[in-house]
């Protein structure tokens, strides 16, 4: 087993593989940024490297420098956690010249499954159903307008070297396709260098449902049942549950069977994800493989009773699992809420500011995984992701009263987050019977707005609240200009704690 | 002592009496003191015809947060200065982030949507298009530079 271990990540997921580690009696390592130096994932670990200054590019992004950390820090594995460089096949490759064990798959199947062209192809062969498309290196536009015909409108136009929407069109009508290609080239030139584009189906309000799968050491692969992430803004998830309200165990059975075939096609091992689209009509379709850990595992820890960080760590290091594929049983249902830096009120752009108050819920079933401490500041550099709350109920119906009373004594002050939309959606009639697509957000919450009315105790606690300046004396080094108003000070005598 | 705050283009008035005694003023005959005590933690306890509540609620520079009963309010504070800035035709950055690209020239003569300014924040690109025809009078934003939510990119004169 390994004796220490590099985390390579920061926030809440890196101190999630922490305390797995530290109760397999591994040490951990942390990397920070110069901005992350009293992160608490920084404080967390036997020992953290600083590997640069805020910007990605120069810190969590820097192969060589998390290298350099792992070696001098005597690790023999690194754990990439998700985002950054988890999908990196150049990192897994990096680690194994430097003889430190990647926690992870293969650098041929990230390579594979991380290109849209490949993995699709590689599916076809595999009989994993995709979204009906077309693809083919070299055609003309004349050759393509003729594919989308064949194919039926409407159509996606993508990137073939893209991701994230660009270089993504929609086309209703053949007489639209012409231009449509003509702007999907352009924008996959500017953004990849690469204008090639390929042809798929636009597939109406399908679900998004994923397939956790986990090969292990002997090469065996297994699925660990559904994740439904449909509810979504800006192509990203912000509720996950499992299982799905719509997959039953004949559908389960037979989309657990593709994205088996879909990880055994690239000799998977590790923990990776399927997803798929899955229509009303029961027909499902392979999106992609995620070769990492989701940010939405704890549903399935939850349900499976399984901890899937202590699973990686063990097929890395050659060694059994507690679990197979005939030892895992689901039990109730678990729903996961993303609390994101963002305002659902004005297109959730995204928001930084101080945390002046944090408090997270402790309540029966509820698992709070956050990177966030109080008197921090949410800055720019990261992904504003800030906590995961996740309920686990017998049913459905108490999982989401759980998140909902869960989300409700979650207090982030300082900071806009998505905490009270989140609660909105989760009291939804169409959340609740789990009439879910897509679109979901789009169709029901079109603008949403905060509370409409001021009651008047809030108006009491905001004046009340608004003679104490909260305290400065942090390490933040900014300043308080000194206004009359502050040089007031606290009006309560005796007060001011 | 009174206290105006901002929330969503209202004005709420309160006046303190004392510590942990507030009475929100414009609200008629409704009008009654409510008492808010600080508790040792830091958060607050409110109390209400149905008996005390735990809040929340901080301040910090001239925002004041509250959280109450599974809601979270935001206000500004009023200072009664004329603090609001007119802008004029000045065009803020939605968002705090990193100036991309500065896609006009000081002169320039734009159409109504015409990208000016590209600013990225954590994985999201945002273009601030000119919300009219116009020529620029003036640009703030550096490529490069980090920018607050409401920081000033440009500044557009309209078209006679």
């Amino acid at each position: 087993m390994f004796r220490r271990v590099l985390v390579a990540n920061r926030g809440e997921i890196a101190l999630r593989v922490m305390r797995s580690l530290e109760e397999m009696g591994i040490e951990s390592v942390a990397v920070a940024s110069e901005a992350d130096r009293d992160a608490p994932h920084a404080l967390a670990a036997v020992e953290t490297r600083v590997i640069g200054p805020a910007p990605v590019s120069e810190s969590y992004l820097r192969i060589d420098a998390l290298i350099d950390a792992a070696r001098r820090s005597g690790c023999d594995a690194l754990h990439p956690g998700y985002g950054f460089l988890s999908e990196s096949p150049a990192l897994a490759e990096a680690c194994a010249k430097a003889g430190i064990v990647f926690i992870g798959p293969s650098p041929e199947a990230m390579r594979v499954m991380g290109s849209k062209t490949e993995s699709r192809a590689a599916m076809e062969r595999a009989g994993v159903p995709v979204v009906p498309g077309f693809q083919e290196a070299g055609v003309d536009d004349e050759a393509l307008a003729r594919a989308a015909d064949t194919l039926g409108y409407p159509v996606l136009i993508k990137a073939s070297a893209g991701g994230g929407g660009k270089g993504m069109r929609t086309v209703r009508e053949p007489r639209e396709f012409a231009s449509a290609l003509d702007r999907a080239r352009s924008e996959a030139r500017a953004a990849f260098g690469d204008d090639r584009v390929y042809l798929e189906r636009l597939i109406a309000r399908p679900r998004h449902v994923e397939i956790q799968v986990f090969g292990d050491r002997d090469g065996n692969v297994f699925p660990v049942g559904e994740r439904e992430c449909s509810v979504q803004r800006r192509h990203q998830k912000v509720l996950e549950e499992s299982p799905s309200p719509v997959v039953d165990p004949d559908l389960r059975a037979r989309m657990s069977e593709a994205a088996t075939a879909a990880a055994r096609a690239v000799g998977y091992r590790n923990a990776g994800t399927v997803e798929f689209l899955l229509e009303e009509s029961g027909e499902f379709h392979f999106l992609e493989m995620n070769t990492r850990l989701q940010v939405e595992h704890p549903v399935t820890e939850m349900v499976y009773g399984v901890d899937l960080v202590a699973a990686q760590v063990l097929t890395a290091a050659g060694e059994a699992l507690p679990f197979g594929p005939g030892g895992l049983f689901p039990r109730g249902h678990a729903v996961e809420a993303r609390i994101y830096a963002e305002d659902p009120a004005h297109g959730f752009l995204p928001q930084t500011g101080r945390v002046l108050r944090l408090r997270f819920p402790v309540r029966p079933g509820v698992r709070v995984d956050s990177g966030l401490a109080e008197g921090r500041e949410v800055g720019v550099h990261y992904d504003p992701l800030l906590a995961k709350v996740i309920a686990w109920g017998v049913t459905r119906d108490q999982a989401v009263d759980r998140l909902y009373g869960a989300l409700a004594e979650t207090i982030i002050l300082g900071v806009v987050t998505n905490v009270d939309f989140l609660m909105d959606v989760l009291a939804h009639p169409a959340w609740r019977s789990g009439r879910l697509h897509t679109g979901f957000l789009a169709e029901h919450f079109p603008a949403w707005r905060g509370p409409e009315a001021t009651p008047a105790e809030v108006v009491a606690l905001a004046a009340e609240a608004s003679v104490r300046t909260a305290g400065r004396s942090g390490n933040d080094g900014r300043a308080v200009p000194p206004t009359p108003w502050t040089a007031l000070g606290d009006w309560s005598p005796g007060g001011g704690r | 002592m009174e206290v105006k705050l901002n929330r969503e283009g209202a004005v709420f008035r309160a006046r303190r009496d004392g510590p942990g005694e507030v009475t929100v003023l414009g609200t008629g005959d409704l009008a009654h003191p409510i008492a808010v005590t600080r508790l040792p933690d830091g958060s607050y306890a409110v109390e209400t015809a149905t008996g005390r509540h735990h809040a929340e609620a901080a301040r910090d520079g001239e925002t004041v947060w509250v959280r109450w009963r599974g809601r979270t309010y935001r206000f500004e504070m009023d200072r009664g200065r004329g603090r609001a800035r007119d802008t004029g035709s000045g065009l803020a950055s939605p968002m705090p982030g990193q100036v991309l690209k500065v896609l006009v020239a000081v002169g320039e003569t734009v159409e109504p949507n015409q990208p000016l300014v590209a600013v990225e924040a954590m994985k999201m690109q945002l273009e601030i298009k000119a919300p009219h025809a116009g020529r620029v009078r003036r640009i703030m934003a550096a490529e490069g530079a980090q920018v607050a939510a409401g920081a000033p990119l440009a500044e557009l004169e309209e078209a006679p």
